[in-house]
């Protein structure tokens, strides 16, 4: 969501990443009602790791208007090959 | 579960919440791993568990980002519905495909994405792009 709102509507990366999180509110809603019909969700781990999660979305949004967009998107970029890395891996 | 493993989950979900503050993402990102190795969640579980925590993640992020000023509302939510539509055939998909396919077709994704946003902030941050006969003819 984030590259997308940089790469083709040419936002700044706060307001990007901030107006993501509005599209995955409801994005998530719509994917967890879908898994409950699969009854892939298992609720009591969401709570545990839901829960310090909030705590860190505060930090987060806090630290990001204190660092430049050019360092932003830079993190961001390693973030997603660490990931990818990892998820290569067998 | 022993303490250890306790102390961990709790740790990383603050730091997939700064993840998700910092870079706009749901959080998925590092809920999915956490879930699928410390919590013994198999890859679709833990995809699904995940998106339960990440919407209220999601929301105060949000909450927080329209305080700043970073939240183009409309945008958002039209971006949003349209992908609830792709969202639905992703979880058909992800019940239907071998996980392992799953991880190499999300990696590469990733990878694509990484580049194309790396290619343009570094062009963005640089006056113009240099090229060979600018090595060879500098002003």
């Amino acid at each position: 969501m984030v590259p997308l709102l940089i790469l083709m509507l040419g936002y700044e990366p706060s307001v990007a990443t901030g107006t993501s999180l509005v599209a995955i509110v409801l994005i998530a809603t719509a994917g967890t009602a879908a898994h409950v019909g699969y009854d892939n969700v298992r609720y009591l781990d969401g709570l545990l790791i839901g829960t310090p999660a909030i705590v860190g979305v505060l930090l987060g949004t806090w630290l990001q208007q204190r660092i430049s967009g050019f360092a932003l998107t830079i993190s961001f970029c390693a973030l997603l090959t660490a990931m990818a890395l990892w998820l290569l891996l067998p | 579960m022993a303490a250890a493993s306790l102390g961990a989950v709790l740790l990383l979900g603050v730091a997939a919440g700064i993840a998700s503050g910092l870079f706009g993402v749901g959080g998925g990102i590092l809920f999915v791993p956490v879930l699928a190795i410390l919590l013994g969640h198999d890859q679709i579980e833990a995809e699904a568990t995940s998106l339960l925590a990440v919407v209220p993640v999601a929301a105060v992020g949000a909450w927080r980002q329209r305080g700043y000023g970073n939240v183009v509302l409309p945008h958002g939510i039209a971006l949003g519905s349209v992908a609830i539509v792709g969202t639905a055939v992703g979880v058909i998909a992800a019940n239907a495909l071998p996980e392992r396919a799953l991880e190499i077709g999300f990696s590469m994704l990733l990878l694509f994405v990484s580049a194309r946003l790396l290619r343009k902030t570094l062009r963005d941050a640089s006056p113009r792009t240099p090229t060979g006969a600018d090595a060879k003819q500098p002003r």
